[in-house]
């Protein structure tokens, strides 16, 4: 007769305490999810100019900070992280859409290229907004996250320091110098 | 101060998003109608300026971004990056191709089961070819081509028999090789050129006839 053997209630005591902690990972990390969220779209925003595109590179940081979670659990570095990151992902993908679009063009006839904009589209554009939106893309990247982040509502430049992980002073330079770039830019 | 540092100085004062312009700039400027305009047209564009930025950056998230990042880390079904899926289906298209390359290599059919024809182009017939007889040498000349053909039993390393076969006979002798099946050798020592030592004297023999009974054309005619 086979004789069945009991585990002891230890090992599932183990288990027990470790989905709870689990659990409470994911509970603290949901928190966050919901704050900060709304800021990773904003900064991909800035950078793609895409609702879609904006939302795809802010789901794939977050979903990154959830990897990283356990050394994110301060408020403030998850936020600098999040806005680092996010960052990062949108100019890869501005760059790797700017770059599929040469090839595509590269590949296609020049007769088939899109014709520039003429005066009259130009008028009827908005068109400060799209020179405003090509002297960004032209903006060095630690510029144009700086310009960006004290875009967005709420964000002093104690804070954008605190995001960037940089001083105050040159937080301030780099704004200085954005703005009187921009300005040049559209005059 | 001249107009040129008023109006270099107003701009710094817009770009430092300072609100209050230096005293000696106010004063310039409240008596000259240039910097006035100029004044007036930095506000615009830098208002301008920040209204464009504000409604790049503010916009709402949409509803379903949170929802998204929570699926996905449920393990639902996530959408994954197009450049993932592009490097997984060429990862697989690469595997499935190795796969079929290899099974057809591995059952090619035209390979010989048990005889080995071997080829060898000349570029020059060397002094072997000179001393060979001139139906050699001519079909030598003419093809360039020899068939070097292996028996089952003899190994690569031992001298093997050589044919000289023409380009469009080629074929039609290695099928003839292949499709002996019993006899080979048989086939081979067909082909095989009579070994004649060159330096021993070809000896004739005689022509014996064992009965001789000779004959007029009439008697013969008669039976």
């Amino acid at each position: 007769m086979q004789e069945l053997v009991l585990h002891t209630t230890g090992t599932l005591e183990g288990r027990a305490s470790e989905d709870a902690e689990q659990t409470g990972v994911r509970l603290a990390f949901d928190h966050y999810l919901v704050e900060f969220g709304p800021l990773a779209f904003r900064v991909a925003m800035g950078v793609l100019r895409n609702p879609a595109d904006a939302e795809d590179v802010a789901q794939e940081a977050l979903f990154r900070a959830h990897r990283k979670f356990p050394g994110l659990r301060e408020p403030s570095r998850f936020r600098a992280w999040i806005v680092r990151v996010t960052f990062r992902l949108a100019l890869d993908r501005s760059r790797s859409a700017r770059r599929r679009e040469l090839r595509e063009t590269a590949w296609s006839r020049p007769e088939h290229r899109p014709a520039p904009p003429t005066v009259e589209q130009i008028a009827l554009a908005n068109e400060f907004q799209l020179r405003l939106e090509r002297a960004l893309d032209q903006l060095p990247d630690k510029f144009r996250i700086v310009l960006l982040l004290s875009a967005i509502q709420g964000y002093t430049l104690e804070e954008v320091s605190g995001l960037l992980e940089i001083p105050l002073g040159t937080v301030k330079s780099r704004l200085f110098f954005a703005r009187k770039y921009l300005a040049e830019k559209l005059k | 101060m001249n107009c040129h540092l008023a109006q270099k100085k107003i701009i710094d004062c817009f770009a430092a998003g300072v609100a209050v312009l230096p005293a000696e700039v106010a004063g310039h400027q409240e008596t000259c109608a240039t910097c006035q305009d100029f004044l007036v047209a930095q506000q615009k564009l830098f208002r301008a300026l920040d209204e464009g930025l504000e409604s790049l950056v503010r916009v709402p998230a949409p509803p379903s971004l949170v929802p998204r990042v929570r699926a996905r880390l449920d393990g639902g079904p996530v959408p994954t990056s197009w450049w993932r899926s592009v490097w997984s289906f060429g990862a697989l298209t690469a595997i499935v191709f190795l796969a079929l390359s290899l099974h057809v290599l591995w059952h090619h059919p035209r390979r010989p089961a048990d005889l080995s024809v071997a080829f060898r182009r000349e570029a020059h017939p060397g002094p072997k070819a000179e001393a060979a007889s001139p139906r050699t040498n001519a079909l030598a000349r003419r093809t360039r081509t020899r068939a070097a053909v292996l028996p089952a039993h003899q190994e690569p390393s031992e001298p093997f028999v050589e044919v000289i076969a023409l380009p469009e006979e080629r074929a039609a002798f290695a099928k003839f090789v292949a499709e002996v099946p019993e006899k080979r050798d048989l086939a081979l020592a067909l082909t095989r050129p009579t070994h004649v030592p060159a330096n021993e004297p070809r000896e004739i023999g005689l022509l014996e006839i064992a009965a001789l009974e000779v004959k007029s054309l009439a008697e013969a005619a008669a039976e």
